[in-house]
């Protein structure tokens, strides 16, 4: 297993294409407005292929809800770059191809495959979705298959700490069921059954039929405010949104048990410190200000806090980013930020665990 | 910078242009034309009918869209006419 390579993971882990910024905007409750999955992220239908154009005029023949396609290339630039991994590289290749199966369109189907990139995990969201109603009620979708989770916020950002502390980064993908409704107008419920929780679900595991995990997530989204909550096995999350005319805010405290073994692959960068917290109750905050100039381009502050062992809260990791995002063509985005890092063990001070390390990014994705 | 550039916008901002016309730009367009074909182009569009679609994504539940529907909820009486008006000034073909 390649250590150096999953850390890299860790640095850029994203969640993949949601912008909760645009629902909490738009008053727009339910993920399925704009993707597929309930969960938002992954391949859009086609109104998040034309909301996603950002007023650009894309090609007519791309309107379709058949395929989809995502292409980033990143370049990284941390404190230690000569000992750190960095540079150009091509961060993530997926490719998704979707269709009905059905003429009512009740029966769907998803399978998006990774070709390239850091994650080396060969499938994303992989699953049937059945639709049993059209208007909102209680249960309106079952997925079954492979997907991503609704935990939390679930937000196209890098290095998120609440996502890392309850492992729930875009590529930790879960095989099971997910039955999600809308009971109320505003309200938003998930519930999800999981096997073998995070073995990655490509194939059996030794041990992994007895292994079932519950996941819920509830949100209440009434633009111009949001608030949610969300649980599973040892951890769970709060979280709120609200937005004012060119303003969004978004808060996540996150607590999670026994879950920082995901720290250990490159965040962390003393191996005894890293595997000392390995078990512990650790705490997690996010804050994230977002300023829309227009449709294509919003600046960006984000705030990270993550405390590893609540018991030794001057033992954290602090981060602190100012960037943009900026649309310059039919789904083709720039994200560049500089970011402030600053770890407080001691341990920690000198390594090069990717917690610690100031940065500089800038990302050129392609979208379709 | 971040000021700077936050001033500069709220200087530049069309004191004419309704301040919920940001819910419409996305889909129909900086200066109501869609850039897409799936999408109407809004400017220059009759008022009463512009009204009426509106109030029928709002109100009723025969004319249910994923995205008009939960975006028209966040408007008034007020905010229709105001934006109406606003895109039924506009220039059909800029």
């Amino acid at each position: 297993m390649n250590f150096g390579l999953i850390g890299l993971i860790f640095v850029f882990s994203e969640s993949s294409r949601a912008y909760v910024q645009y629902s909490l905007q738009n008053n727009i409750s339910s993920c399925t407005a704009c993707h597929f999955s309930q969960v938002g992220g992954g391949p859009k239908n086609l109104n998040g292929k034309l909301y996603g154009a950002h007023t650009f005029r894309a090609n007519p023949s791309l309107a379709q809800s058949y395929f989809s396609a995502d292409l980033r290339v990143l370049y990284y630039q941390p404190e230690e770059s000569k000992t750190s991994k960095s540079g150009m590289g091509l961060m993530n290749g997926t490719v998704a191809g979707h269709t009905h199966l059905d003429e009512d369109g009740r029966i769907f189907l998803m399978l998006e495959h990774n070709v390239l990139g850091f994650a080396s995990v060969p499938y994303r969201d992989t699953y049937g979705l059945f639709r049993l109603r059209r208007t909102p009620g209680w249960l309106e979708t079952i997925m079954i298959g492979r997907f991503r989770v609704p935990f939390g916020i679930v937000t196209d950002e890098h290095r998120t700490y609440t996502r890392i502390q309850t492992n729930t980064e875009w590529y930790t993908l879960e095989t099971g069921a997910l039955l999600s409704g809308n009971p109320y107008e505003s309200v938003h419920l998930d519930l999800g059954v999981f096997n073998g929780s995070e073995f990655a679900g490509q194939s059996l595991n030794t041990g992994q039929a007895p292994q079932w995990e519950l996941l819920g997530n509830v949100r209440w989204l009434k633009s111009p405010f949001m608030l949610g909550a969300s649980g599973r096995k040892g951890a769970w999350s709060t979280y709120a949104g609200a937005t004012y005319r060119a303003f969004t805010l978004l808060l996540e405290h996150a607590q999670a048990k026994a879950r920082n073994r995901a720290l250990a692959r490159g965040f962390v960068g003393n191996a005894g410190y890293g595997e000392s917290i390995m078990k512990s109750h650790s705490q997690g905050w996010l804050a994230w200000l977002e300023w829309a100039y227009n449709h294509r381009f919003a600046l960006i502050y984000k705030f990270d806090l993550l405390i590893p062992d609540r018991d030794y809260k001057a033992d954290n990791y602090e981060r602190h980013g100012l960037g943009f995002r900026w649309a310059i063509g039919p789904g083709v985005l720039i994200h560049a930020r500089g970011e402030w890092a600053r770890a407080t063990h001691p341990s920690e001070d000198e390594g090069i665990g990717t917690g610690r390390q100031s940065a500089g990014w800038a990302l050129l994705q392609f979208e379709l | 910078m971040f000021l700077i550039l936050i001033l500069i916008h709220a200087l530049s901002l069309n004191a004419a242009e309704p301040a919920k016309a940001k819910l419409c730009v996305a889909c129909h367009g900086e200066k109501g034309i869609s850039p897409n074909d799936l999408w109407p182009n809004i400017a220059g569009q009759k008022k009463a009918y512009m009204i009426k679609q509106i109030k029928a994504f709002r109100d009723s539940k025969k004319r249910e869209d994923p995205l008009m529907t939960p975006i028209s909820k966040q408007l008034t009486d007020k905010d229709i006419e105001e934006l109406t008006t606003y895109y039924s000034k506009m220039k059909a073909c800029p």
